[in-house]
């Protein structure tokens, strides 16, 4: 395997697990926070169909600091409210999923921009 | 051309030539004795293999009642002129890249949402015209209502508006979308049977998806999307090449450019206010070159991962 293919196999992984960490997530956590009639409201906008998967994901488990510098504040979900209504195994699992799926995106982002910059292509 | 009939209330056989001229019997539609039943589309004449499909494409749930309500708002040339440019709207993202699209389906979502208001206060006014307006309607009250909504539609829609243009035929009344007197005349008059004049099944096929408005256009992207690299897939089985390294080519650029995607659209709408129209653009662009690289990087590379995996494999 060459470097490229190895950094690749490993962002694949890291991508995959948290392809399956969205769906357990989603289905426990964020169902339970879509049934109940206080939090329905502040799950933030949902530009497609599970996008406040996201949200909730990122209202969980963003640190305090930065939670605060947030722009748009309509479209996030309300993290007071929703760690009032989550167990501390929701919110790992929150952990767990959110920062898997950003280093696999920023991953494969910053690997684009390497790639590119070095020409680092086969041919 | 096939010309396509749909109308919102039953006709028996007498009322029908009263009101077109011409007679039910002409008339073609499955299960059709003697009544032209509402929300059915029919056409004129004997159907040609072509209608038939047209007739197809536009007969599941309630995908005619959808477009009798909104022909009898936009005019019946417009709403064939609306559907192709969010379908059209569609397509060109979702050609560039996995789940970018998504951020642009939120915008093209809200372009319907806007023709959509504008065509509810349209039929207000008409009821208001026909008599059976809501208490505390009137005439006046409408046609602001109708007004405020085509303003708003001019000021942040003009690039998908202009799309629409192309498809429509030029009219000297002009249409509905560009001129709010003739959208008000319409509504003024508009009958209960509508005519659509439907050149292929392609047309016929953007209507039917633009009927079902809302979320369904938001997963259709990705839905788009993935049939186009199934068939990659497909082609790749048929030419008896190695189908199952193909697909996992596939699957894994679709993965790592729809998390790459997902991640820019979320981090650029934390830390950048993006309620503005350049800073959708901008946040589409972006989404749309993380997810296009690493899209093209997979595609090239992860074939010799496959390759790496089996010969692991098969060593063990």
């Amino acid at each position: 395997m060459t470097l490229v293919q190895t950094i690749l196999s490993i962002l694949l992984a890291v991508g995959f697990a948290a392809c399956i960490l969205f769906v357990i997530f989603g289905q426990v956590t964020v169902r339970k926070l879509r049934k109940n009639p206080e939090t329905k409201q502040a799950l933030g906008i949902e530009f497609t169909s599970g996008w406040d998967i996201l949200n909730v994901a990122q209202a969980l488990s963003l640190p305090a600091v930065l939670e605060k510098r947030l722009k748009n504040r309509a479209f996030h979900a309300n993290a007071d409210l929703l760690y009032k209504h989550t167990t501390v195994f929701d919110r790992v699992l929150a952990h767990m999923f959110f920062w898997l799926w950003m280093s696999a995106g920023f991953g494969s982002i910053v690997f684009t921009l390497v790639y590119f910059l070095f020409d680092l292509g086969q041919n | 051309m096939a010309e396509i009939l749909i109308s919102n209330r039953a006709w028996n056989k007498p009322q029908f030539k009263q009101m077109c001229g011409e007679s039910l019997d002409e008339m073609q539609c499955s299960g059709s004795d003697g009544v032209m039943w509402p929300y059915e589309p029919y056409t004129v004449g004997q159907t040609s293999y072509n209608e038939e499909l047209i007739l197809r494409a536009l007969r599941n749930n309630h995908c005619p009642q959808n477009i009798h309500a909104l022909s009898s708002a936009l005019g019946e040339d417009n709403i064939v002129g609306v559907s192709d440019a969010t379908v059209k709207l569609h397509d060109t993202t979702s050609a560039l890249a996995g789940s970018a699209s998504t951020i642009h389906a939120a915008r093209s979502d809200k372009f319907v949402l806007v023709v959509q208001r504008y065509q509810d206060t349209l039929l207000a006014y008409r009821d208001v015209t026909h008599g059976k307006g809501t208490a505390g309607a009137t005439k006046a009250s409408a046609g602001i209502a109708v007004s405020a909504a085509f303003e708003h539609m001019q000021k942040h829609f003009q690039r998908e508006l202009n799309m629409t243009a192309g498809v429509q035929r030029a009219s000297r009344k002009g249409t509905p979308l560009r001129n709010r007197t003739r959208a008000l005349n319409i509504a003024r008059s508009s009958r209960s049977i509508k005519k659509l004049e439907l050149v292929s099944t392609l047309q016929a096929g953007k209507l039917a998806r633009f009927s079902k408005y809302g979320k369904a256009l938001g997963t259709g992207v990705v839905a788009i999307d993935f049939a186009s690299r199934i068939g990659n897939v497909q082609i790749t089985y048929k030419a008896d090449g190695n189908w199952e390294r193909e697909l996992f080519v596939e699957s894994s650029s679709f993965t790592l450019s729809a998390l790459a995607g997902t991640a820019t659209a979320k981090a650029g709408v934390a830390f950048f206010v993006v309620a503005t129209p350049v800073g959708w653009v901008g946040l589409i662009v972006l989404a749309a070159a993380a997810s296009m690289g690493i899209n093209h990087i997979v595609k090239e590379e992860s074939g010799g991962v496959y390759d790496s995996i089996m010969e692991w494999i098969s060593a063990l």
